[in-house]
């Protein structure tokens, strides 16, 4: 009975599983969103993408921070911190960074938000 | 016989009409009133302690998709209650159980592939807490290591070390999978208290939650010198397997029903994972994405047929090529996906295993003589 405790209750229960991967269908959702990081080494460069990786965090991890940090209106501390270990990682820190939000609806590209922004102190 | 079958019927049935009644008259409209005016109740507190991310989802859901997830889950305690009673009748009319009986060295054989595949799922766990390290600011630790310290490197490079030297033993010898299988969990529990929890190795640790009972069979049968053994735990990790991917298809199925083989669902998550291959695919016809969506859901829902002898080439080949199509079109997972090292559980004969052990052990002898 335990091991279906996730499946009557709809949440994982460690170390008992919840499959529910893709299950809700968007239709029902406002929006779905993808969140992307991005910086800037000077002022008259462009913005460049970066991986999450880059300072050893995974993907998955990154996006559920980022949208909880998002909808929490989290976004400025969550990237601040990005940018603490950044500093720790690598050796010159950038002129500015952000965290985007783009939002899709039913397969169609909505908008992008710019959730939150940082620049070097 | 006939009326106590009836009887437990009878029983059954009118526990599950005072469940709906309970909910319908009582529970339910206390969902409405927290969902559609904030009013504090019951069903508030306990959605704080149960569902904190509520708080988030509220967000891109509105109140009636919420009031249906609370109907899910008294529909779904009817499934479970309907499927447990179903199966405690079809029990106990069976007057013979007929379990398979396995040789003693061929259970050894399966613990020993439990031990490698450990291996590999964990060899670099060391560098991912590493990693984790400089993102403490997370750390919410999971009930089940709320007790333990806390997230320390010191600490977790000790408890993986003791892991991967039990592995190792096991690995060799055959048996001790309990010590493994139990340090598999708690530290995977330290790696998900942060945030978020991945699946990626949901159907094994479903195998080290089993292992105390296989442990315990192990030692009965050393201790009574048999060379034969019931596989009746082997059937309920294969079980346990097996329903991973057949829990899969029926969230789908409840969740979603038609709208989620609709093309627009498909082509969301394939542009929003941001593939190559995913966005070529996202601009196929909607009635190929239809399709492809449907295809795998029938193929989740019938996933259970790998537990049949003639299943399961059919699933084993077909779960790699599915895992495989994720890992390209969505970038989830890797081309040898996680879980497809738990099929070999579903073959009785491990004969790669066998013949590796038989040759490291022979290569020890030579050394030795």
């Amino acid at each position: 009975m335990l091991y279906f405790l996730p499946f009557v209750l709809m949440r994982d229960v460690y170390p008992f599983f919840r499959f529910s991967m893709f299950a809700t269908p968007v239709s029902r959702a406002a929006y779905t969103e993808r969140y992307e990081w991005y910086v800037r080494q000077s002022r008259a460069e462009k913005w460049q993408l970066l991986a999450p990786e880059v300072i050893g965090l995974d993907e998955a991890l990154f996006y559920y921070r980022a949208r909880r940090a998002n909808i929490t209106k989290q976004g400025s501390a969550f990237l601040a911190i990005l940018m603490e270990v950044y500093r720790q990682k690598r050796e010159a820190l950038p002129a500015a960074s952000l965290l985007v939000e783009k939002r899709f609806k039913q397969g169609q590209y909505l908008d992008s938000l710019v959730v939150a922004q940082w620049t070097r102190p | 016989m006939k009326s106590r079958y009836l009887k437990s019927t009878l029983w059954g049935l009118a526990a599950l009409l005072a469940l709906w009644a309970m909910y319908g008259w009582w529970l339910r409209p206390q969902v409405k009133a927290f969902l559609w005016t904030g009013e504090e109740n019951m069903v508030s507190r306990l959605v704080a302690v149960f569902y904190p991310r509520f708080a988030i989802e509220r967000h891109r859901f509105d109140a009636s998709y919420f009031l249906f997830l609370a109907d899910q889950m008294v529909l779904r305690a009817t499934v479970m209650l309907l499927s447990l009673g179903a199966w405690l009748l079809w029990q106990s009319s069976r007057r013979v159980r007929a379990v398979a009986v396995l040789p003693v060295a061929t259970h050894e054989y399966f613990l020993r592939y439990f031990a490698l595949v450990l291996l590999i799922y964990t060899y670099d766990w060391c560098y991912s807490f590493y990693k984790l390290s400089f993102f403490t600011d997370f750390f919410e630790p999971l009930w089940l290591i709320r007790p333990l310290p806390g997230f320390s490197l010191p600490w977790l490079w000790t408890l993986w070390t003791v892991m991967v030297l039990a592995a190792l033993r096991c690995l060799w010898l055959g048996r001790g999978a309990l010590l493994p299988a139990l340090l598999f969990v708690v530290l995977q529990a330290y790696l998900y208290s942060f945030g978020k929890m991945d699946h990626t190795f949901a159907p094994f640790t479903y195998v080290c939650l089993l292992m105390p009972w296989w442990e315990r069979q192990g030692r009965i049968w050393r201790k009574e010198g048999r060379s034969f053994g019931s596989a009746e735990v082997l059937q309920w990790v294969r079980v346990a397997i097996a329903l991973c991917y057949v829990q899969a298809g029926m969230e789908k199925l409840l969740l979603g029903g038609s709208a989620w083989w609709n093309a627009g669902h498909l082509r969301t998550f394939l542009l929003v994972h941001g593939q190559a291959a995913g966005r070529a695919l996202a601009a196929s016809p909607d009635s190929l994405l239809e399709a492809a969506s449907l295809l795998v859901l029938l193929w989740q829902l019938a996933f259970v047929g790998i537990l049949h002898r003639k299943g399961r080439y059919f699933f084993a080949i077909t779960g790699f090529l599915f895992h495989l199509a994720n890992y390209l079109f969505l970038g989830v997972g890797w081309w040898l996906h996680t879980y497809v090292w738990c099929y070999p559980f579903f073959f009785d004969s491990l004969s790669v295993v066998e013949r590796l052990a038989r040759f490291l052990k022979a290569k020890t002898y030579r050394q030795k003589q």
